[in-house]
């Protein structure tokens, strides 16, 4: 059993906003209820109120709104997978979702209840990353738009107020068709990120003009590796180069030891799916 | 509203159903408690081994990480809505034909997640069908025979369609 809570269902987002800005400390959103749920059932979370905002309509769906992508907070993983915007506009995202938990959970999950979670081993947030999303906020004082790279400050903890509402995902479409993700995991399916990697790269003349790398499950919260991305702007990119670039990966993690592997092999593994990421994104330019 | 209750009201194998539940209550305790539908499975209640899998609007959900009151005007599918007047659906027949049933407490939840397949992809390659049932664990790890099931109900199907 659950521990006793009331359950809010606004209709209207204003109605939503009134009762956050009562209610903020006591209350929880629930969007697919995957990782809530879980949270309430151990104990780590208990709200006086549950705030359900599936009435809210203006917050599903998947858009193109002139050269950006909009994405509604309560777009699950499985609408999001398999939109055909997405596969043709940020194929990236697509296929990173695809390697995301498993069938039931992809069709409850939702994009804003996994970012507002913010599992640092998210497999959503390094693709974002990599593609310069940026996140919208509703609250009773208005509006607030910030880069995801201002986001996560931790395991658990963003920067979204407790007044405030994910509201939209914004992702500029991407310009390059040059990507990559790549998740190590102990089997193919239904475990959590080892690390992950996420690459969107531009070459102009067999030189890199640029390169957003991101990884997960690494550090305490999901990280651009901005040390290789530097050390290759403008570099040719030769396989030595590429090594070289690769090895910078490290100052730009701090991985732990837990269940799932050591420290020292996530830095190791992070080294080598960088320089594999790099890899793979140029060979979508080849074929 | 009643002090610390909800009214909820889904239809449930095709039929209205209106109930009170807890706001704290989850699916899966409202099917097997208030509505006396144990096929769903009670097993490890955080979302990792499907066997308390149903269809929500035809998609497969794990009811232990639904809470009750958000599935107000859903249509929720469990095993014993997908057997038409008598008949077992020709997944249950697989399953039985194939052997794919062995302690019994996976295969609600796996014939609802493959009937979902199915419905979706009515020839899904080896390879879907594994994907497929990613969610659905089997500790008898009889997975084979199950998979062996799921091709041979796709067979069915198709050949059934022809002959219509």
């Amino acid at each position: 059993m659950l521990p006793r809570f009331e359950y809010v269902k606004p209709d209207r987002l204003e109605e939503a906003l009134s009762f956050l800005d009562m209610h903020s400390n006591e209350s929880r959103i629930i969007a697919g209820g995957t990782d809530l749920l879980v949270k309430m059932r151990e104990g780590k979370t208990r709200p006086l109120w549950v705030v359900d905002l599936s009435g809210i309509r203006e917050f599903g769906g998947v858009e193109l709104k002139s050269e950006t992508i909009s994405i509604g907070p309560l777009a699950t993983i499985r609408e999001v997978e398999e939109s055909p915007l997405i596969r043709d506009k940020a194929p990236m995202l697509s296929a990173a979702l695809k390697e995301f938990a498993f069938w039931q959970i992809k069709n409850m999950a939702t994009l804003g209840g996994n970012l507002c979670n913010a599992s640092p081993a998210s497999d959503l947030a390094t693709p974002l990353l990599a593609l310069s999303s940026k996140l919208r906020f509703l609250s009773l004082r208005g509006e607030r738009i910030i880069p995801i790279d201002d986001f996560f400050l931790g395991p658990g903890e963003t920067a979204i107020r407790q007044d405030e509402i994910l509201a939209e995902i914004l992702i500029p479409t991407p310009k390059s068709k040059l990507w990559a993700f790549n998740k190590l995991g102990k089997r193919s399916a239904h475990v959590l990120s080892i690390v992950n990697v996420a690459a969107a790269m531009e070459i102009s003349q067999d030189r890199c003009e640029d390169l957003h790398l991101a990884l997960g499950s690494v550090a305490p919260k999901p990280v651009r590796a901005k040390g290789v991305e530097n050390y290759l702007k403008n570099a040719a990119l030769s396989d030595k180069q590429i090594w070289e670039a690769s090895k910078k990966v490290v100052n730009d993690i701090d991985p732990i030891s837990d269940l799932r592997a050591s420290a020292e092999y996530r830095k190791e593994m992070s080294v080598k799916l960088t320089e594999k990421s790099i890899k793979d994104a140029m060979d979508r330019g080849k074929t | 509203m009643k002090e610390g209750k909800v009214l909820v009201r889904f239809r449930l194998n095709g039929k209205p159903v209106e109930t009170f539940t807890k706001p704290n209550d989850t699916l899966l305790n409202l099917l097997r408690r208030n509505l006396g539908i144990t096929s769903v499975k009670r097993g490890c209640e955080v979302g990792e081994c499907g066997a308390c899998t149903v269809l929500l609007d035809g998609n497969p959900v794990v009811s232990c990480l639904i809470l009750a009151p958000t599935v107000e005007g859903k249509e929720i599918t469990t095993i014993e809505g997908i057997s038409k007047e008598g008949e077992l659906h020709p997944l249950q027949q697989a399953f039985i034909k194939a052997g794919a049933v062995q302690c019994g407490f996976c295969t609600p939840g796996m014939i609802l997640t493959a009937k979902a397949l199915l419905d979706k992809n009515p020839n899904p390659s080896l390879r879907e069908i594994k994907e497929a049932i990613q969610g659905n664990l089997c500790r008898c790890t009889g997975y084979t025979k199950i998979i062996q099931a799921i091709q041979l109900a796709s067979k069915e199907i198709k050949s059934s369609c022809i002959s219509d």
